[in-house]
């Protein structure tokens, strides 16, 4: 055969075409009597029920257990990010909720461009050999 | 404090053994007041914006694999075949649509890229977030978990990959046992498949398979892999009554030198073709001739439109690919 | 990269012509061949616009196409070294469209979803019914195509089945892609799936059973 094709795996690039939130599941970790886990406790109280339904994409599961308060997020790429949420009030502890939700699941890492892309650039590469062989640098 | 401890009723530990699996000719879909129990069922329905119309028992069905221990309920056999065939047709009429002359071998390979099993599986698990259903039944009835919360969860029998090195399995393999990606691709086919089912309509589940499927980047242009270019492409001219293909040095550097570099063009009467480097004369033509061949099988028209639309205007019919 | 279009500055090259026409029944190395002896399909017809004409009357004035179009569909790749055009990418297009219609067919007639992939689907779409029809309508001996070899005679064997299966599919590909998605579905069903057209697919199945 003349051709021979070379099998790819289209990279998956949220936010074209359809959007899906990164974070799937928020497991909130309480103690039932513990001091530190008061703010939790009064979350789930007072504001769990409207939370959770503003935010139906997430999966929200409580879990009881003695320690300090956890707050679990899972991505949908798999990757999860846990917060200790202890001695924090109930403002402070949706907050870190918040964090959760907004967050894609990525590991934290260092930038170094301005912009990153995985487009070729449209302009095309600067080359040498092309300029008008007049003004050319010569070796 | 009532509402963190998890009440759920104590269900006999038979219920949720593997063992008694039925066969029942009477499959049931999940109804709503079940279905609805199940959080991550709720939560991946939300999540891919699926319409009303898409009920969560016929979610729960799509995520239920032929091999599944839940007998009792409908399974994805039927949906598979559904989304299969939504899937094939529109991603090959996008291809088609973008690239007029693809060689076909180019054309299945990419349509193959979006829509194969490990592709599927990779917008299952890490787009869409399904989870698999592997936790033991045992594991379940101790962890009290309700019988439906399972149900937004796929299901199927895994292939055991549990090989110790030395010991050698004499029985046969379960036959229903299915890799996870290809239960994952089941899975993403299938709630294509019911998404046409629920809404009846062509446009929505065109629309779907856009935004989920289509939308994921491929870079055609890597595709290809040329045994003889400069050979193939004399051909093509020859086939499109194009004058014989010739080509020129353009520019070059240090000929002479440890790198040298040399920019050669390939021309068709005074038509540029194709242009590319080398750091022999040899294979700068070589690359001419390969990028020559780029240009007229990646032809691509300016505004794209595929059959299905309702605007759509034909652009060019394909020959076909070059026979050396 | 994309550069500018740069025009060269010489247009001479030499050319060279070893090779001259012969129509002389016994093959010669390195001579070229008279393009009318293997300009022709395997019946004896030669490859000419005027063929298409039974091809025309079949589709009519609702699915008329060019005639150009229509010689490239009855015309496969193996026909004179795939150096005329030839309907490889319209079949496939056809065929994917003729399986994604006839599932959304199946689906919303009264046998419902549980009818995809059974035996009976399978069939009404196979390679030796869509022949079958082919054969039926009569364009079957203005196929442009090269027998793999002249000594097989069985249908099945010698790959003719599926040229003529082919043929449909390419069809179908080219008023999908000429005519829009809307032609092209009229067509299939009222050609192919519907049970009161006579020689529809789903008859021929029935009255082969």
């Amino acid at each position: 055969m003349p051709i021979k094709p070379i099998s790819q795996i289209p990279k998956f690039q949220n936010g074209v075409g359809a959007f899906i939130l990164n974070c799937k599941r928020i497991v909130l970790q309480v103690d039932k009597a513990g001091g530190s886990s008061e703010g939790l406790r009064n979350f789930l109280k007072l504001r769990l029920n409207n939370y959770a339904t503003a935010h139906s994409k997430i999966e929200f599961t409580v879990i009881q257990k003695a320690g300090h308060p956890v707050v679990k997020g899972e991505f949908i790429n798999g990757s999860e990010k846990a917060i200790c949420v202890r001695n924090l009030n109930i403002d402070n502890v949706e907050n870190k909720i918040n964090l959760l939700r907004e967050s894609s699941g990525e590991t934290l890492r260092k930038r170094n461009n301005k912009v990153e892309s995985i487009n070729e650039s449209v302009r095309g590469v600067w080359s040498p050999l092309h300029t008008e062989p007049s003004v050319r640098h010569k070796i | 404090m009532n509402s963190l401890i998890r009440t759920s009723a104590r269900k006999s530990l038979r219920q949720f053994s593997t063992s008694s699996i039925k066969f029942n000719s009477q499959q049931i879909i999940a109804s709503e007041e079940q279905a609805l129990k199940s959080a991550p069922l709720v939560a991946l329905h939300e999540r891919l914006n699926l319409p009303s119309s898409y009920k969560l028992g016929t979610l729960a069905q799509a995520l239920t694999c032929r091999s599944s221990y839940k007998q009792e309920l409908a399974h994805n056999y039927g949906l598979n075949i559904l989304g299969k065939n939504f899937l094939t047709y529109y991603v090959s009429e996008h291809i088609l649509a973008t690239y007029p002359r693809l060689p076909l071998p180019v054309l299945n390979a990419a349509v193959a890229s979006y829509i194969s099993s490990d592709s599927l599986y990779a917008v299952g698990k890490y787009a869409w977030g399904i989870e698999s259903d592997d936790t033991t039944a045992l594991s379940k009835y101790l962890n009290e978990e309700a019988k439906e919360h399972s149900l937004g969860k796929l299901r199927f029998l895994p292939i055991s990959q549990t090989d110790e090195a030395g010991v050698t399995k004499l029985s046969s393999r379960d036959r229903k046992s299915i890799h996870p990606a290809a239960a994952y691709a089941l899975g993403v086919r299938s709630i294509i498949g019911g998404l046409y089912l629920s809404t009846k309509s062509e446009e929505v589940t065109k629309k779907f398979i856009q935004d989920h499927i289509l939308s994921r980047k491929l870079d055609i242009s890597k595709m290809f892999e040329f045994e003889q270019p400069t050979r193939e492409l004399s051909r093509l001219c020859e086939r499109q009554n194009l004058e014989k293909p010739v080509a020129r040095l353009i520019s070059e550097t240090g000929r002479k030198s440890d790198k040298p570099i040399f920019v050669m063009g390939i021309f068709s009467g005074e038509n540029k073709l194709g242009e590319s480097y080398g750091s022999s004369i040899r294979e700068a033509k070589i690359r001419a001739s390969v990028n020559a061949l780029k240009n007229w099988y990646l032809y691509k028209p300016t505004t794209v439109s595929v059959p299905s639309d309702k605007d759509y205007k034909p652009s060019v019919v394909d020959h076909g690919i070059v026979i050396v | 990269m994309f550069f500018p279009i740069l025009k060269a500055q010489s247009t001479k090259s030499l050319t060279r012509s070893v090779g001259y026409l012969h129509a002389q029944p016994k093959r010669v190395r390195g001579l070229v061949r008279d393009p009318a002896t293997f300009l022709q399909s395997p019946c004896g017809k030669a490859y000419d616009i005027q063929s298409t004409s039974s091809l025309k009357t079949y589709l009519g004035e609702e699915y008329a196409l060019d005639d150009n179009l229509l010689l490239q569909v009855l015309t496969h790749k193996s026909f004179a070294h795939g150096m005329k055009p030839f309907n490889e990418k319209l079949s496939v297009h056809g065929s994917q469209f003729l399986k994604h219609k006839s599932a959304i067919h199946t689906v919303n007639s009264e046998k419902g979803i549980s009818a995809l992939g059974s035996l009976e689907s399978r069939k009404t779409l196979s390679t030796d019914i869509l022949a079958a029809f082919v054969k039926q309508q009569g364009f079957a001996d203005v196929i442009y195509w090269k027998k793999r070899d002249d000594s097989i005679t069985d249908p099945t064997q010698s790959g003719e089945n599926s040229i003529k299966a082919g043929v449909l599919e390419a069809l179908i590909g080219a008023l999908l892609v000429t005519r829009g998605a809307g032609v092209a579905e009229k067509f299939v069903f009222e050609k192919l799936l519907s049970e009161n057209s006579k020689d529809s697919l789903v008859n021929i199945v029935r009255a082969q059973a």
